[in-house]
This record gives structure tokens, sequence and C-alpha cells, in this order.
């Protein structure tokens, strides 16, 4: 199944945000704040390239076309969960606490996800690509939830992250959205409809491109200063004085509405 | 299909998750810089201290008109001309309560032990459904039947609560010596 005019015009055109993104990646110095979505970027860069390459030479349909395009995916699909972890550790590394909390669910999603495609593709006929395939649905779904998370609890805690990882954060979360979406709808029943499905998916991430590079066009805002800490030992024997505190007026609160009710 | 739909109609649940945290975040981020130069005091919630005020304020206007109710259930509704102090007082206890809960975040969330954070955080969402049922009630009941003094008490006591416990916060920290440390939380809250 060849691609149409218009699959081809948006191709071209997402090679062309690509390179156009990796500059502006590289020109702004954001490769020294955000080093995993940096080489993203150039993944997809050198990915564009590689299967653009495949596919003008072999063909859709060809054997190495396939393989250039799932060698080249399965290399994106991980330097995308790497760009994310790089969001979690930039926002929430300065916060020791809840930096464990986060480590450890990234530690479980990404079991999760791994145990997932294993059993997926088990009985598969063709296991490898059921795994990859899995993999991506399951850290697609699991890139949404976790940036929902970071977003959210940015705002519980009022750690809000810098304005540029803000913007990347939403862009990969949308993207990721779009395509477990696609990927609900992409089955062999759906098949006659495969330009429409290859169209969206191009159109998405174009739209994630595009979203990366606004915030881009201006200079990098300055990163966000680390809060400020006092020492370990000082800071835990504080919080002990104070949740002793708090449970000292829980008490007394409890007290107080026990006596109203006399 | 069901299960397509119901990927779907989650999938855009989390879209709407995503963009609506993002502008909570960006909103966050001008509070912050607006209230950069703000005095101190204006950092700490203040409001609910002005409690016994207001009453007096409706005690009086009521008493100008001779309206004659049990003061405590006696409801301000809309339609009164009194009931604007009740609806600015509900404002400032909002502001108040937005306050002393984003003080309580920063001070946790510098926590180094998971263990005291959780139990910290488990305080702070105690609070919270407190204050949520009662500021939905009022918000009820500003709209329809009117609100009483009893209510804004209890509203108020709520709120006095989470207040007084942010403020035992920042004096055993400033009593430690961590003035600088007192000032960041208040300043990024």
């Amino acid at each position: 199944m060849e691609l149409n005019a218009l699959e081809n015009l948006l191709w071209d055109l997402g090679i062309g945000l690509k390179v156009l993104l990796c500059a502006l990646v590289f020109y702004r110095r954001l490769d020294r704040r955000l080093r995993f979505f940096s080489l993203y970027v150039v993944l997809l860069v050198a990915k564009g390239v590689a299967v653009w390459w495949a596919y003008r030479q072999w063909g859709i349909t060809s054997h190495a076309y396939a393989y250039t395009f799932w060698s080249a995916f399965v290399v994106v699909v991980l330097a995308r969960g790497l760009a994310v972890a790089e969001l979690c550790r930039t926002s929430m590394a300065k916060h020791p606490a809840v930096w464990l909390i986060v480590r450890r669910a990234l530690y479980i999603i990404g079991a999760v996800v791994l145990v997932y495609a294993a059993a997926t593709s088990y009985t598969h006929r063709s296991p490898v690509a059921a795994f990859l395939y899995s993999t991506e649905r399951g850290l697609d779904i699991s890139i949404m939830v976790i940036v929902v998370a970071l977003l959210g609890l940015g705002v519980r805690f009022e750690v809000g992250l810098g304005p540029i990882e803000r913007d990347i954060a939403l862009g990969i979360g949308l993207f990721s959205a779009s395509q477990v979406v696609l990927n609900v709808f992409m089955n062999e029943r759906m098949i006659r409809y495969y330009h429409w499905w290859t169209t969206a998916n191009l159109v998405a991430f174009d739209l994630a491109l595009v979203f990366w590079i606004i915030p881009l066009r201006k200079p990098l805002p300055a990163p966000t200063p680390a809060p400020e800490l006092i020492s370990e030992r000082v800071a835990v024997h504080l919080l002990r004085q104070l949740l002793a505190k708090m449970r000292e007026i829980t008490e007394e609160l409890k007290r107080i509405s026990r006596s109203k009710w006399k | 299909m069901a299960e397509q739909i119901l990927s779907v109609v989650l999938t855009a649940l989390f879209c709407v998750l995503m963009v609506w945290f993002w502008f909570q975040q960006r909103a966050l981020e001008r509070r912050i810089a607006a209230q950069k130069d703000l005095p101190r005091e204006r950092l700490v919630p203040r409001h609910y201290q002005s409690f016994t005020d207001v009453e007096h304020k409706l005690w009086a206007a009521t008493q100008e008109k001779g309206r004659a109710a049990v003061w405590g259930t006696m409801k301000f509704t809309p339609k009164q001309p009194e009931f604007e102090i009740v609806r600015e007082y509900v404002c400032g206890l909002r502001e108040d309560f937005r306050r002393a809960f984003n003080i309580y975040g920063q001070v946790i969330i510098r926590s180094p032990e998971v263990g005291i954070f959780a139990l910290l955080e488990w305080h702070r969402v105690k609070s919270e459904f407190a204050y949520c049922r009662w500021i939905f009630l009022a918000w009820l009941r500003l709209r329809t039947v009117g609100i009483s003094v009893n209510d804004l008490r209890e509203l108020t006591e709520i709120v006095a609560t989470i207040a007084y416990r942010v403020r035992s916060m920042l004096t055993t920290f400033e009593n430690s010596g961590n003035v600088e440390f007192v000032d960041s939380v208040l300043r990024r809250s």
C-alpha cells in the first residue's frame, strides 16, 4: 500500500519540522538542560531520514523498509520514554521524598509495560512485532498517565515545571494520547481506512512538533531556581516536631467537638 | 466496540486533565511572579481573623432594620444589602484556605523522608476534605436559601485550624533560625 499525495506532503512537512526543531534545540542550548529530549529530537530526524530513504529506495511493502522502520521505531520509542523520565527528574528531583515516590512509580510502570508486552506477544504468530507494538501501546498509555500525574502533582504542591518543560510535557502527552486513540482503531477490520489512519497519525505528530517549536522561537527563560532547603538532619527533626504538634491539634479539636455535643 | 469507546473516553478525559493542569501551572507561575513584592503579612491567611467584626457588622445591619430571628440561624440571602459583607468574607476565607494549603504543601514537599511527608500530607488531605464539604455547602446556600452565621462560623473554624497549623509550622522554622527558608516558602506559595 503506497502513500498518497497528502500523506507524502505531510511526511515531508514532518521531516522539515523535525529538522527545524532539532536546529532550534541546539541553537537555544536546550541540549544542556534536557539531554534526553534533545537526543529524542536528534533520533527523530535520523529516523525520518532513514525511513524516508528506505521508502524511496525499496517501497513501503518491502522487507528492507519494514526492518528499517521497526529498528528506528524501537530506538525512538525508547528515547521518548527516557525523555519523559528526564522531565520527571527535572521537576521532582529537587524534592527528595516526592522524587523517591515518583521514581518507584516509574520503575513499576516500566515493569508493568514490559510484562504486558511479553504476555501479549507470547502466543502471537510474530512475537517480536507483537512485543514492539504492545510495548509502544503500553508506553503511550503510561506516558499519558505520567504527564497528567506530573502536571497534577505540580499543581497540588505548587512546584510548577519550567515553561519549556511544561510545553514539552504537554506535547509528548497529547501525542501519546493521539497514538492511543489511533492504535485502538487500527485492526484488521479497519484496514480499508488505512490512509485515513496514516494521515491522522502524521497530522498528530506534526502538531506535537509545532507545539515544541513554538516555545523555542524565543530564548529560553532562566531555569526555575531550586527551592531553599535546610539540612536533612535539621529538617527531619523539625518535621517530626511538627507532626507531633499536628497530632496534638487534631486531638484537641476532637476533644472540643466532643464537648460541643455533650 | 465497548472497549474501544472506553479507551477513547478515558483518553479524552486524560487530555482534558492534561490541558487543565497545564493552564493551572501557567496561572501558578503568574501568581508567584505577581506576589514577589507583596509584604509578608499579605502572604499568610488573615481574613478569618475578622470573623467577629463581620458578625458585628451583620448584627448592626439587622438591628437597624429591626429583623427578629434566632441570630445563629438567621439566613442572609442575595436580596439583602448586608449579603455583600457575607460574600466578601467567604471570598476572603477562600483565599485564606488556598494560601494556608499552599504554604503547608510547600513545607511538606521539602521533607527528606517519605514517611513524614506521607503523614503530614494525610493531615493536609483531611483539612482539604473538611474545607471542600463546607465550602460546597456555603456556595450552595449563598445561591439558594441563604447562609447563616453558624455556617460562617463552621467555615471559619476550618480555615482557622489550618491557618493555626501553618503558623505553628512557620514559627517552628523561624525559631530554629531558618528565616530565609520561611521567606522562600511564603514567596512560592
